[in-house]
């Protein structure tokens, strides 16, 4: 009991936090059995009609769905109904909060409007705006915005902390792709790349196979599969993300040795033929690209070492 | 092929909802006229219809791909030619008695006298047909409500030019796009680890195996061919946003029957709500203009909102096709699904209020 509690309040407060538009819904049902008890409007019915009216079926049925979403052991079943996979936000999130909302705020308006503002344009046109400004503040036009802004890596994705937009993921993506066609490296590409290129490869191409997917760093993604990553790949995402921050003047550090040596055998154990580093140091670039060709090599392998929009691609042969 | 993707995606529902509805609904029509009528709920609930079917279809020919290992271009024709041929069907049925009535009309105008008195009767028909259309219709938008119109009518723009733009998009937690790529490019379903591109070695849950909003972004793709982050960054988010807008613009007739401008109000604030309100992944404005592709924002702009339409105006086989279509989309991740939470809720009201009266009556 006090976990679904917990659970119940986290829900809650997660719903609550950032906007008010549970608050606007409270507001909202209270309105609307304010005016039903009072008579008017909800409740009229015309004689010999057997069914309610629709705005009192609404009324009701939003009423009743809140009742059991924050009565315990209603909350209870409705918990298991939905397998308790989600929170409480979910659930909640679930009640015809617009629609209940919308219809309130209609109907409270336009009792205003017929009660007080019908002789004035200046008093409609500023009723209009309390009742925008109330709908706009109870909400947040801004909060995803700089999510979608700043882009939307997690946090666990980079020690560096680099984030881009969309749009520039995308680039960089099309920029690797573009070089491996021009280059007739194209066919049966295995990419290994750091995170920030291979977060839209496979949404641009689905030809282009990757050492591992975005659900290395989106953990979300790790329900739509039983696979899981093994240590050693885990640790060639890490050498990976650390040195490209370096490549790239982000912090990270340029880490040669043996994490280098086991994470381009796991690349190629895992069927890489293609390896991209960021290429944004110069000369100053700690030795990796080196030292990368050198362990490929070491390993049997061929490596042709090509440059271009940005980036080392080290394209690997038998 | 951009345009004929768009009419596709604008026009089959509405078809194949109007084409089903003469079926699903003909006893209950014949007995109530009415219920045929505009204002009765009848294109919001041809539209849900025709939705729910789309997907249904689309949810056979998955688990054909899935359990029988059907290529996705033998599955996207075969599902597009069923679509098509079935709104066809029913657009013949809807135009092939216009044009008998029309046919009819002229014919008795032009056989009696010359050709200027064929024509002056026939305008004088037209016209008291026009003035007899005219008795059964709402009367003209004041200035007020032409305001109210063009202020929505404003914002419903805005949102469709943002999410063309295809630049406010979350693919967060989400394979959408990665799944109908390695669809396309495999020429089949779930051969491959859409993430990686390489084999499944444990394979993937069945839960999410038999959902088959994927299959149907790669049918579109291949019938059209156009690309995926087209079909599913912009096309199938714009047209969810004005899906979900005809089934408010439903709920506000049903909800205020008697009151046009209340209804233009209803409707600017619900779009004034999905402005203010995508603060949270799972708010339905976030949900709609942000993640009008996935399952969910579906069935939070059109499934749930039309449950309940569908259950105010009566249309009880629409809410069971609504129940069955969130199953073959989202059903696994949340049980047996909101939409029969919504119904049955919406039961329960409707039990608690034969009983009031009953107790009412008694006493």
């Amino acid at each position: 009991m006090r976990e679904l509690f917990g659970r119940l309040l986290g829900g809650w407060k997660d719903m609550t936090g950032n906007g008010k538009f549970m608050v606007l819904l409270l507001g909202s049902l209270l309105y609307l059995w304010g005016i039903r008890g009072r008579g008017t409007g909800l409740s009229v019915r015309q004689p010999g009609e057997r069914r309610a009216l629709p705005g009192d079926l609404l009324l009701q049925y939003t009423t009743l769905f809140l009742a059991l979403i924050l009565f315990p052991p209603a909350a209870i079943l409705l918990d298991w109904y939905q397998t308790r996979f989600y929170d409480f936000g979910w659930m909640i999130a679930l009640l015809p909060m617009t629609l209940t909302i919308a219809y309130g705020a209609t109907r409270a308006v336009t009792d205003c409007y017929e009660k007080y503002c019908q002789e004035s344009v200046w008093k409609t046109a500023g009723l209009a705006a309390m009742a925008l400004a109330v709908l706009l503040l109870c909400g947040n036009l801004d909060t995803e915005r700089q999510w979608l802004d700043n882009g939307s890596f997690s946090e666990s994705f980079s020690g560096s902390g680099q984030v881009m937009t969309e749009e520039e993921k995308q680039i960089e993506a099309l920029a690797v792709l573009e070089y491996l066609e021009e280059n007739g490296a194209a066919e049966d590409v295995c990419l290994w790349a750091p995170a920030l290129v291979l977060d839209y490869i496979r949404r641009t191409d689905g030809s282009v196979r990757l050492l591992y997917g975005r659900n290395m760093w989106d953990e979300a993604l790790n329900a739509y599969s039983y696979d899981s990553y093994p240590q050693k790949l885990r640790e060639a995402y890490a050498w990976m993300e650390e040195s490209a921050s370096y490549l790239q003047n982000q912090g990270g550090s340029a880490e040669i040795g043996t994490a280098l040596e086991e994470s381009v055998h796991a690349a190629l154990d895992g069927g890489v033929n293609v390896i991209v580093l960021p290429w944004e140091r110069g000369e100053d670039d700690g030795g990796i690209p080196d030292a990368l060709t050198a362990a490929v090599r070491r390993l049997g392998y061929e490596v042709t070492v090509g440059k271009d929009w940005g980036y080392y691609f080290f394209r690997i042969g038998s | 092929m951009e345009l004929l993707l768009w009419l596709w995606v604008i026009l089959v529902p509405f078809l194949l909802g109007k084409g089903a509805m003469r079926i699903l609904y003909r006893k209950e029509d014949r007995a109530c006229p009415d219920r045929g009528n505009a204002g009765s709920g009848f294109w919001c609930c041809a539209l849900c219809t025709g939705l729910c079917l789309e997907i249904c279809f689309m949810e056979a020919a998955h688990l054909a791909a899935v359990f029988w290992d059907c290529s996705l271009t033998r599955i996207a024709w075969c599902w597009g030619a069923v679509c098509f041929l079935c709104a066809l069907l029913s657009l013949c049925r809807e135009l092939v008695p216009l044009w008998r009535k029309r046919k009819r009309k002229f014919r008795r105008g032009g056989r009696r006298g010359n050709a200027l008195q064929g024509s002056a009767r026939r305008g004088k028909v037209l016209q008291e047909s026009g003035r007899e259309r005219k008795d059964g219709q709402e009367p003209p938008y004041t200035g007020a409500q032409q305001f109210l119109v063009i202020v929505f009518g404003l914002s419903v723009l805005l949102q469709l030019v943002l999410l063309l733009s295809g630049r406010i998009v979350w693919w967060d937690g989400d394979m959408t796009l990665e799944t109908v790529q390695s669809f396309l490019h495999t020429d089949a379903v779930y051969r491959v680890n859409p993430l990686t591109g390489g084999a499944y070695e444990a394979g993937m849950p069945l839960r999410v195996r038999i959902l088959s909003l994927p299959s149907l972004y790669a049918s579109l793709c291949r019938l059209f061919s156009v690309s995926p982050l087209l079909v599913i960054g912009k096309v199938i988010p714009a047209a969810v946003l004005m899906a979900a807008y005809c089934v408010y613009g439903e709920l506000g007739k049903a909800l205020f029957p008697e009151d046009r401008s209340k209804r233009w109000i209803f409707l600017l604030i619900v779009s004034i709500l999905i402005w203010a309100g995508d603060y949270r992944t799972e708010m339905d404005g976030f949900q709609l203009l942000h993640c009008g592709y996935r399952g969910t924002a579906i069935r939070a702009g059109i499934l749930l909102p039309g449950t309940l339409c569908m259950c105010l105006r009566g249309r009880w086989k629409t809410v069971l096709l609504c129940i069955a279509a969130e199953a073959c989309m989202v059903w696994t991740f949340y049980g047996l699904g909101a939409c029969l939470l919504t119904a049955a809720l919406y039961g329960l009201v409707c039990l608690i209020n034969r009983w009031r009266r009953k107790r009412g009556g008694r006493a």
